[in-house]
This record gives C-alpha cells, sequence and structure tokens, in this order.
C-alpha cells in the first residue's frame, strides 16, 4: 500500500501524518487490491464492526426518561403525547395543549438515540435561556396531565424499539391512561370517511369506548381492507384498524392491547399544508371528551408556531 | 403524475409509509458507521477540561485557522481519527510517512494541554454525520475522554433561519447552558423558533443528560460552500463572546492561513465532487 501510494506523490515526512483513511475499492489509488495483513499496521477485523456495534448497543444516551423531580407521583395522571403523524397535526394538537392550558411546566425529558436530534432555546417563552430538546414532558398538576412533545422525527427502521420504550414508561409510571394524538391521509379515506366529522378514534378500555359512542356520539375508526389489499380476519383484530401517515399511532394501540393499557388513539383526516384548521379540529375534538377548556377560542398559539411557513417576505427585498 | 401518466399518492413530509417502515432494511450505507480509530490503547480515560468539537467544513476551517495553525508539534497532540466517509477505513503506511492522501478524508482529534491554563480535546467533524452515526460516534469518544465541558462549533445555510428582523448573513448565533451569559454585538442569542440539529444537537443533548456545560455557536452563512467572510465572522462571534476565556488568535499567521482556507477545504472535499 505504500508504495503504491507513494507512485503518486513524493511522501514528506510530517510529525505524524502517516494515517490514511483508504477506500480498498478505489481503482484510482492502487494497481492492486492491498494485502491487508502485510501492508496495514491497523486492520480492522472482519469481525470488528459487528463486534462494534454489539457493544454499542449500549449506548450512553441511556434511552430513558428522565424526570426533573424524581419522586413525582404520577400514578391516576393522563399521559398525552404526540405522533409523528402526517402534516404534523399531533405535534402541533400538543402545542396548543401546552401553550393553553396554564400551569403547564416542563418536567422532564427523553433522551434518546431514536429520536433526530435538534436543541434550541424555549419554544413556549420568549427569550427564555431554558434549552429546548427532541422529547420533553410538561406536567399540569391541576389537570393530573403529563404530556409529551416530540419535535423531530424518530430515525429510519426505530418505531419498534420507540413505541416499546413508551409502553414501558406509561407502565413504569402507572399512568391512569394514555392518549396519542395523530393524524392520517385524507387520501387513504373510505367513502364513509368522505363527509362528515373528520376524526376518529380507537380505545383499548370498554368504558372509555362506550363513553365515546353513547355520550359524545363520536364514531370509532372504520374496519378496512388493509394496504395488501386483504380484509382481514380474526387472526389479528388489530391489522382492522389501519392508520396510513399516522406514524407509531398503530404500533403503540397494537402494543397497549397487548400489553392492557388503557390506551385512546385520536385522529384525523388531512392532508399535508396549512395544518392549522385540522390541528384545532382534533384538540377541540380532545376537548369535548376532557373539558380542559371552557371555550374553544382559548386556545393560545404558541411561539414555537412563528414562521411555520417560513420567514416573513422582506418588503424591501427586489424579488424581480 | 409520473411520466407515465399513472396517478402516483402523494407523500408526507413529516412520515415515511408506515407499511414498509416494519419490514424496511436499513439501506446498505447506513449499516457504515465512522469510528473513531484511537492511536493509542488505554484502559483508563483520558481527562480533559473542555471538548472543542467543529461540526462542518466552515468550523474545521475556524479551527484550524484561528487555533491549531498556531501550536506546533509538542503542543498538541494527534489522539484519534475518523474517516471523512463513514465507508471508508483507516489503515497506517508502514513507513510512516505523509503524503497527499495523508492531508485528505481524515477528521483529527488532538489533545491539546496547557492553553490558558486548560486542558482541551479538539474534534474536527469535516463532513456531517449520518443520522445512524451521531450517537454512536459520542459513545465512542465518552468511552474514551471525560470532559467537564464542552464548546460547540457548526454552521447552517442563512435559508433556514427564521427571523423577522432584518439580519445581515453571515452571522453568529449561540446557544448555552450558562444562563448568565451577556450577548455581544456579534454575536446574538439563537432566537425561537430556531435551533440546532444533527451532531451538535446530539452533543447537546448529552451534555444535558450528563449534566455539562455547554457553549453552540452556529454561523449562518450565505454560501453553500467555506467562505472567508463566514470564517471571520466566527472568530468574531466566538471571540465577542468568549472574551476572556478566548483561546483563538488572530494575528499575522491567521490572516495568512485564512487567504488559504480555499485550499483547505477542497483539499478535504475535492474527492467527493
Amino acid at each position: 500500500m505504500g508504495s503504491s501510494i507513494s507512485k503518486m506523490k513524493s511522501p514528506t515526512k510530517v510529525y505524524d501524518s502517516s494515517w490514511e483513511i483508504i477506500d480498498r475499492d478505489d481503482p484510482k489509488l492502487f494497481d492492486s487490491g492491498i494485502n491487508e495483513t502485510e501492508k496495514c499496521a491497523l486492520v480492522p477485523d472482519k469481525n470488528a464492526d459487528s463486534q462494534h456495534l454489539d457493544k454499542l448497543n449500549y449506548t450512553v444516551m441511556e434511552n430513558k426518561f428522565v424526570k426533573l423531580s424524581p419522586d413525582s407521583d404520577w400514578s391516576e395522571y393522563t399521559f398525552v403525547f404526540a405522533s409523528v403523524s402526517v402534516g404534523n397535526i399531533g405535534q402541533l394538537a400538543v402545542d396548543l395543549l401546552i401553550s393553553s392550558l396554564s400551569n403547564t411546566q416542563k418536567c422532564g425529558y427523553l433522551i434518546s438515540n431514536l429520536v433526530q436530534p435538534i436543541a434550541g432555546h424555549n419554544a413556549f417563552v420568549q427569550n427564555s435561556s431554558d434549552i429546548s430538546l427532541s422529547c420533553e414532558l410538561y406536567e399540569n398538576s391541576n389537570l393530573k396531565l403529563v404530556l409529551m412533545q416530540q419535535r423531530s422525527p424518530l430515525l429510519k427502521g426505530k418505531r419498534n424499539q420507540f413505541v416499546q420504550i413508551l409502553s414501558d414508561f406509561i407502565k413504569q409510571e402507572k399512568f391512569r391512561e394514555s392518549v396519542c394524538l395523530t393524524s392520517s391521509h385524507a387520501y387513504e379515506r373510505l367513502d364513509s370517511q368522505l363527509t362528515g366529522v373528520q376524526c376518529r378514534y380507537l380505545a383499548s378500555d370498554e368504558s372509555n369506548k362506550k363513553n365515546f359512542d353513547q355520550n359524545l356520539n363520536w364514531k370509532i375508526l372504520e374496519k378496512r381492507i388493509d394496504h395488501n389489499g386483504n380484509l382481514s380476519t380474526d387472526q389479528d383484530p388489530s391489522l382492522d384498524f389501519f392508520i396510513p401517515g399516522g406514524g407509531i399511532s398503530q404500533k403503540f394501540y397494537k402494543s397497549s392491547i397487548e400489553n392492557s393499557l388503557n390506551s385512546t388513539v385520536l385522529l384525523v383526516f388531512a392532508h399535508e399544508g396549512n395544518n392549522i384548521p385540522e390541528t384545532l379540529q382534533l384538540v377541540n375534538y380532545f376537548n369535548e371528551w376532557k373539558n380542559y377548556l371552557i371555550k374553544p377560542s382559548q386556545w393560545r398559539i404558541p411561539i414555537s408556531w412563528k414562521y411555520l411557513f417560513g420567514s416573513t417576505l422582506d418588503s424591501a427585498a427586489q424579488i424581480y | 403524475m409520473s411520466l407515465f401518466g399513472e396517478l402516483q399518492f402523494g407523500f408526507s413530509r413529516a412520515v415515511s409509509d408506515d407499511e414498509d417502515d416494519e419490514f424496511a432494511r436499513v439501506e446498505p450505507n447506513l449499516n457504515f458507521k465512522r469510528k473513531i480509530q484511537w492511536l493509542e490503547e488505554s484502559t483508563e480515560k483520558i481527562e480533559v477540561d473542555e471538548l472543542i468539537l467543529a461540526d462542518g467544513p466552515i468550523s474545521c476551517a475556524f479551527l484550524h485557522v484561528y487555533l491549531l495553525n498556531h501550536l506546533n508539534e509538542s503542543e498538541k497532540k494527534l489522539l484519534g481519527l475518523s474517516a471523512t466517509n463513514s465507508e471508508f477505513k483507516v489503515f497506517q503506511n508502514d513507513d510512516k510517512t505523509d503524503s497527499e492522501l495523508n492531508r485528505m478524508r481524515k477528521n483529527l482529534i488532538y489533545k491539546v494541554d496547557n492553553l490558558n491554563n486548560k486542558s482541551y480535546l479538539v474534534c474536527e467533524v469535516f463532513t456531517n454525520l449520518k443520522s445512524n452515526e451521531f450517537y454512536d460516534w459520542i459513545d465512542q469518544l465518552w468511552e474514551r475522554v471525560n470532559f467537564k465541558a464542552c464548546t460547540i462549533l457548526c454552521s447552517q445555510n442563512q435559508t433556514s433561519y427564521f427571523s423577522s428582523n432584518r439580519q445581515e448573513f453571515p452571522c453568529v448565533k449561540y446557544l448555552s447552558s450558562n444562563k448568565e451569559m451577556a450577548t455581544a454585538d456579534k454575536c446574538q442569542r439563537l432566537e425561537e423558533p430556531n435551533f440546532l440539529q444533527n451532531l451538535p444537537a446530539a452533543m447537546i443533548q448529552f451534555c444535558v443528560l450528563k449534566k455539562l456545560e455547554f457553549t453552540a455557536f452556529v454561523c449562518y452563512s450565505p454560501s453553500i460552500n467555506v467562505d472567508i467572510q463566514s470564517v471571520k465572522e466566527t472568530f468574531s462571534g466566538v471571540s465577542g463572546l468568549l472574551k476572556d476565556k478566548n483561546i483563538f488568535k488572530n494575528d499575522d499567521l491567521s490572516k495568512k492561513c485564512l487567504l488559504n482556507v480555499g485550499n483547505l477545504v477542497n483539499s478535504v472535499s475535492g474527492l467527493y465532487m
């Protein structure tokens, strides 16, 4: 390898810059293949990469929720979280809840290697020196409510792990119930969904189902042919409920049933675009059930929604 | 509509197709993760006061011009390196000589002792890591090195900066764990709803987890390549904010090196054009 390189340029001695990064398959660099054992002092073992990966299945990022007050008791609380879904509606809805419900304070976060990292200043308070991260928890002790806001998507292939972490967290904190706010592709609607109220629910708890059906007059998400064109049979009833564009909501619902968790999924059908109207639909739908706010007009737009569609145009700029 | 006229489903900016995810194979290039090659084996962790992480070409150029260029061989010790491309591996020449390639395609990690009475670990990450590499890279670093504080340097294109105020570019903003930090003329706080992402954000999350102090500087640049003005502006911002804690030098040597920054950058990135 050393002799091949010297064909390109006469080497000059520098203090210790002899380490090279080489593409073994690069035909520009080598006339022939490298004899790894003869030429290279540091050759990764053939199994080194897999060993390296195995070792790092443990991660310093821990993948667990951190509570700012470790002694907080959230049993009997409601846990509400957003699924990253079409139009980011779930996340917009959680933003609205956090900014509108008074006395909602940050109470924890999730540092995880499953979520794309982002960091900025506090998304709800202007000129704050607090730092906002990808996944944060907010508590409203008056309403016995914990909200999780997720500001960035999951890394590819990490949904199952993330759902597992969520389910473990819900079990560990003994939440009375959990609610997933999400959305679904409007272009995948069935004929019966094209008109009328655009919100639907799924509930693992029978008493909630009864309340939704009889008192609130809500519609359960209709059964449908799945994406492979099959009408599901009784083999796996959870496949009846198909939420295209709904992120982890379908997996989470399935996991809730398997783990006997009291979970509800609330969704609204939406196209991509300006999704503020659909977000208001969803939070009003949720508020019909929970009555957190007396009037829908009390929803407070958070500062994190500033520049949702980009900066304002500079009026002084000469476009043409 | 595709070229053949058939209707294609729209796609969401938020989610990929759900039904593919469960059975999706991770793309082959995502299996490759950059490994940090440490030059010396050690069972003990190296202790430094502060980590300086430069992410991206503007930050790495800044580091080279205003810090590394001023340090001689005895003042900085090469501890480790990684490839600028995750599919490449590390080899050493038998005769331990340098070549043009030696200056290319490497991210270097130096230990600098006794600078302003502190020790530093200086990490270059010239080409941005892929999303599956951020945390892996931090794991590798933390496995070998203990640091008590972190300075992060990064850059973004000006189009990703949101503000209702008129802003001249390039400009430098900061995000810090120090709530008392006073702004400087050339370095204002990163206003909402702007945010950092990728490795800088992953490092910030790590610092929050480990309760380490951090200050992150982001240069919003109008250029898609490295330009001298952005590197200079980064210096103005960083030195203005850090004041007496500033370890970066601006002298004749820096000015001379700054004029060659284009060559430095192209020597690393040219093979990927």
